[in-house]
Parts: C-alpha cells; sequence; structure tokens
C-alpha cells in the first residue's frame, strides 16, 4: 500500500493547510489530480492580492478604504457592524493577511465581515502595543499579542529591560490569554546598549511584520530603535538592529521575500529599501534601494486606476450579506479586471533619469504598506493636496500611479494604514 | 466492577482473513461506520469489517478500547480519582507509543480509520504524514513517501509558478 492509493492519498490532502496544498501539487500528477479534482485548494479565497489600503485618519472616524474600483463595490471598511455602541467607532489597532485587530478587543474580516470578540485580559495599566499575528495559508487560526512597551527607567539594556515583563498572547485554538515571559534565543550579541526609551511621546502605532512563524516587532528609542523577533513556536525572542542607528520614521512590512524596512532618511523626500537575510541563523540587513518620490508627486497623472470608497456604497453593501456565491463574483469580476500590478500602461513610469536629490522640502511623504507577494511598496502624500497615492516597484526601478485619496488637508499623527489583501475564509474561529 | 460487566453487549468483527474479534459495543460504537451498522441494526451476530485484515484490525481494536470514553470501565485511566488533564496527558503518551509503527502500517491505519471512521485515529495516523509534507521540500517529501516525480522539469515549473506564493 503507498500513497497513490488515491483514498488514502485524499484522505491525507484534505488535512493540509492551503500552502502544503499547493506543495503537494508539484509532488506528481496523481498528486496534483486528487488536489484539483477534489477542489481542495481554494487560492481564491486566500488573501494574496493587494486590491486596496485601508486607512484611518482619525481614531473617531470609521476606517476608509481606497482601491480598485471593484473592490470599492464589493468590500466596506467600515465596521460599525462590531462596534457596542453605535456613536463610537472601535479604533483599528493592527492588520495581518486580511484581518483587523479593532479596540476592545476584537478580531474582524471586512470582506466576509466575520468577527470575533476576544476575551478580557487582564494586565494591570496595559501600556502594551496590540497585534495580530494570522496567515490563512497555514492556518485557520489567528494570535493577538500584548506586548509592553519598555519602561525608560530601566533599559540600560533592552534585555534585562525585558527580563520580569511579561506579554499576552491569545490564541483562537485554545480561546484563553496566557502570559509569557520573554525568552532570549541565543547569546546577548544583539543586545543594544544605551537605550534611551522615548517612552512618553511612544503612543503612535508601530508597524509589525508577521514571517514564517515570527512575529517582527519594532519598538523607537531616542538614540536606537530594534526589533523584536518573536518566534512564535517557541516563544523565544531575539534583537535586532535597524539598519541605520539614528533614523526617524520607519516602517517594517513583510514582502516577497521576508521582512523589508522602508527608512524615511533626513533627505525630504527620499526612502531607503532595505531587506532582512536570514539564512543559517545570521540575520543582516541588505540595502535594496534609495529613492527620491518628489517627481512622482509634482507630476502631472492621468486618472487612476484606484478610487476612494464612495460613502454611498459603503451604505448599499452593509445592507447586503456575504456569501460564497459573492466571493465567486469578485473573484470572477477580479479576472476580467484590467489592474495588473505587472503591466504596463500610462500610470507607470521609469525612475531612471529621476534626480536623486530632492530640493523641496514642503511635501510630506510616507509609507503606507507593502505589498505582501511582490517587491512594490505604497506611498503617499499628506498635508498637501492631492494626496497623491504610488506603487514604488522595487526590482524594475518604476513608480506606478494609483490615484487621489479622498481630499484631505489635515495631518493626524494617529494616522494608521495597511496594504490590503482580501480574505475570503468563511470560518473566521471563535466569529459571533 | 463486576456488575457492570455482566451488563455489557458484546459485537463480533470479523476481519476478512478469518478471525473473529469479541469487542464491547460501545468499543465497536468508536467506530462511525459500525455505530451506524447497530444502530439501523445490520449487525445481529457478527459484522464483517472488509478491507482491513486481522493484524491491522487487533491494533484498531487496540485504539478502540483505550479510547473509549472512560464512563465505562476500561482500564486503569478510569479510575475516578484521575484528574482529566492527567487523563487525556496519559493517552496522548499513549498515542506516541501506539504510533511508532512502519510507514505500510502506518498507511494500513489510515486507511482502516478512514473506512470505519473514527476520527481520533484518523488525526493520529495522518498527523505524521500532514507533518512530513507540511515541514520538507518537495524533494525531502518525495523521498520520505517514496513518491515518484512524473513531471518533466518545465511542467513542474509551470505548476510551481500557479501557486508561486507557497514557495517563498
Amino acid at each position: 500500500m503507498d500513497m497513490e492509493h488515491t483514498d488514502l492519498l485524499l484522505d491525507i490532502l484534505r488535512r493540509l493547510p492551503p500552502c502544503s496544498l499547493a506543495v503537494s501539487r508539484c509532488v506528481c500528477t496523481a498528486w496534483r489530480g486528487t488536489v484539483d479534482h477534489h477542489h481542495l485548494l481554494r487560492a481564491d479565497l486566500l488573501p494574496l492580492s493587494l486590491d486596496a489600503v485601508i486607512y484611518n485618519e482619525l481614531q473617531m472616524d470609521p476606517p476608509k478604504l481606497f482601491g480598485r474600483r471593484l473592490t470599492t463595490r464589493y468590500i466596506t471598511s467600515n465596521l460599525d457592524y462590531v462596534a457596542d455602541d453605535p456613536d463610537y467607532t472601535d479604533f483599528v489597532l493592527d492588520y495581518c493577511n486580511g484581518l483587523f485587530l479593532v479596540e476592545s478587543v476584537k478580531v474582524v474580516n471586512p470582506a466576509t465581515r466575520q468577527w470575533a470578540r476576544l476575551p478580557l485580559v487582564k494586565c494591570g495599566p496595559c501600556h502594551s502595543n496590540r497585534y495580530l499575528a494570522y496567515d490563512p495559508t497555514v492556518s485557520p487560526h489567528y494570535e493577538v499579542f500584548f506586548i509592553p512597551r519598555i519602561r525608560a527607567a530601566s533599559a540600560e539594556t533592552i534585555c534585562s529591560a525585558l527580563e520580569g515583563e511579561v506579554m499576552h498572547v491569545y490564541s483562537s485554538k485554545t480561546h484563553v490569554w496566557k502570559e509569557k515571559s520573554f525568552v532570549r534565543e541565543g547569546d546577548a550579541a544583539g543586545t543594544i546598549q544605551d537605550v534611551q526609551s522615548c517612552y512618553n511621546s511612544d503612543r503612535s502605532m508601530y508597524y509589525t511584520a508577521y514571517w514564517q512563524g515570527s512575529l517582527y516587532v519594532p519598538s523607537r528609542h531616542i538614540k536606537n530603535a530594534f526589533l523584536l523577533r518573536i518566534n512564535l513556536s517557541t516563544d523565544k525572542y531575539q534583537v535586532i538592529k535597524l539598519p541605520k542607528a539614528g533614523v526617524g520614521d520607519f516602517r517594517l512590512g513583510r514582502s516577497k521575500k521576508g521582512v523589508y524596512c522602508v527608512l524615511h532618511t533626513n533627505v525630504p523626500c527620499t526612502f531607503q529599501v532595505w531587506f532582512l537575510h536570514e539564512s543559517c541563523g545570521s540575520i543582516d540587513w541588505v540595502f535594496k534601494n534609495e529613492i527620491n518620490l518628489e517627481p512622482a508627486f509634482s507630476k502631472e497623472w492621468h486618472a487612476g486606476p484606484w478610487i476612494p470608497q464612495p460613502p454611498e456604497k459603503i451604505e448599499l453593501l452593509l445592507q447586503n450579506d456575504v456569501n460564497l456565491k459573492l466571493v465567486d463574483e469578485y473573484n470572477q469580476a477580479l479576472r476580467k479586471d484590467d489592474f495588473e500590478w505587472d503591466s504596463e500602461d500610462e500610470n507607470v513610469v521609469s525612475i531612471t533619469d529621476w534626480p536623486k536629490k530632492c530640493d523641496d522640502d514642503i511635501r510630506v511623504l510616507y509609507c503606507l504598506g507593502f505589498h505582501p507577494y511582490k517587491e512594490i511598496v505604497l506611498f503617499h502624500q499628506t498635508r498637501l493636496c492631492p494626496c497623491s497615492v504610488v506603487a514604488y516597484h522595487l526590482s524594475s526601478s518604476k513608480v506606478r500611479y494609483l490615484g487621489q485619496l479622498l481630499p484631505r488637508c489635515r495631518y493626524s499623527t494617529e494616522e494608521i494604514s495597511f496594504a490590503y489583501t482580501p480574505c475570503w475564509m468563511m470560518d473566521l474561529p471563535g466569529r459571533n | 466492577m463486576a456488575t457492570r460487566e455482566a451488563g455489557k453487549k458484546m459485537i463480533m468483527l470479523k476481519s476478512p482473513d478469518g478471525m473473529e474479534f469479541e469487542v464491547e459495543e460501545a468499543v465497536a460504537m468508536e467506530s462511525q461506520t459500525i455505530r451506524k451498522m447497530i444502530e439501523d441494526d445490520c449487525a445481529d451476530t457478527a459484522i464483517l469489517i472488509p478491507n482491513i485484515n486481522s493484524k491491522i484490525l487487533s491494533r484498531v481494536i487496540e485504539y478502540c478500547n483505550k479510547h473509549v470514553p472512560t464512563t465505562g470501565a476500561t482500564g486503569a485511566a478510569a479510575s475516578d480519582t484521575v484528574a482529566p488533564a492527567a487523563l487525556a496527558e496519559d493517552l496522548k503518551i499513549w498515542d506516541a507509543e501506539f504510533i511508532k509503527v512502519n510507514r505500510a502500517t502506518r498507511f494500513d491505519l489510515i486507511q482502516a480509520a478512514s473506512y470505519l471512521n473514527i476520527k481520533g485515529l484518523l488525526d493520529l495516523t495522518s498527523q505524521t504524514t500532514i507533518d512530513t509534507i507540511s515541514d520538507n521540500s518537495l524533494e525531502e517529501i518525495r523521498s520520505f513517501l517514496s513518491t515518484k516525480n512524473d513531471y518533466l522539469p518545465e511542467e513542474e515549473q509551470t505548476i510551481r509558478r500557479e501557486n508561486q506564493w507557497a514557495f517563498q
């Protein structure tokens, strides 16, 4: 008896997560035949396609969606249906692969509109950053993390500051919160001396990256910023320095090959992109690109392929239920839609002749997020109108104009944004 | 103990190679397939289990004996004084020992568990194979499971590209 036996093979394949099913299709023709014949792999339900940006300007407003025309017709970023009080919008804390973590504490999938309320956690005075880890290609379960901000008074070194601290971790597998202490992996080689925390101003969101079972959590300090790489299966952490000391703003994200970091340089409109290269236990930042994005925002573009979601559309969408028929309809429409990340059109320009230096210091540009499977980073302009959004293709050195956010000329430090990949998995664990 | 023992209904299971196994009804009903037969009254004297030889069937019965809900008296684990967590731990250790078998036996057990519809046994027996597929590269999967790659190199590349996201 061997695995060629179809019934046996089917029994095994039925139990595999989508990622392993995709690999199984390549093992041999019999395996692929079984996967395809029984429609075991539904890649169309997975958060693989970057279709929008979901962002929040002010915590009291509902999140907004800016994306493909098609996406604005099917998915609303309005999360009113999870609110306990109709006059109060839960603000977004984090996002991971199609799922949002919102205040008081719930996870919600805007595509399926399924959501789950987490049990309350007791963690004293909770000066913690709150994060979500979810990857439905590997498991239907998600984890939520409350990770303490390190106090300045005790921050002689990061590792000793973390001693005695606990993080609170919720798993949808067990439905309970657990306290976990910080256990360092390996020696203290990555320890950074003389960290001065800017704890008091440490209120804003620090974007994490979730990659191959580890959560990369940034922590920002006056002299040095660093990351904790927390291995979620062993709960051990490692300290990783940022590519450059003393930088201003930075944003971490997961993209094609792993974890990337966009750094604001001291030069206006100029960004550096670094890639965290990990192999055989060694971890190094590899410099990938430096770009002055000013020309992208002073150029006259044709109308872009992405639009802000019209408010009347939101009302309309909320009146209808989400079901698998709608999902099929969305995916069919997606295939017919003419927006392609890899295509060449009037909205794509090469940046090779762009000036390396920028002398315009009026513009305030921000990184909006990363494409999870292609080396593409999204940027936008705040304070000045029009609030254009562009996509920077790292490997081809091209910039693609996407469109304009709703006119908004206010600037908010509470702003939060995520590159949104819709996830249509209909079985959110613990859903209400 | 003795009084409970007396009240127990017994079922005869027959393997295609002619062996007969007398088991308690509750143990046999760990299998949803047999449960259905009993409930539909299709099992008066003996139930023939096709495709499962006596060696595998005896192992399946061994598993069911251990996993039958402990309200009936089945072995030491049923003691009222043992906490549920300790019971679960005990079962886990027992399962780990039970599954230490060669690959051919494991595949036979998966098939038996699938035919007899015993979820716990199916989970247990297929987990090793699932772990092998989930944790290894394509080449390693093929070699562990003795599966021959019958793709042309360019064919394999095309199929890989269809789900490039899974290979990052």
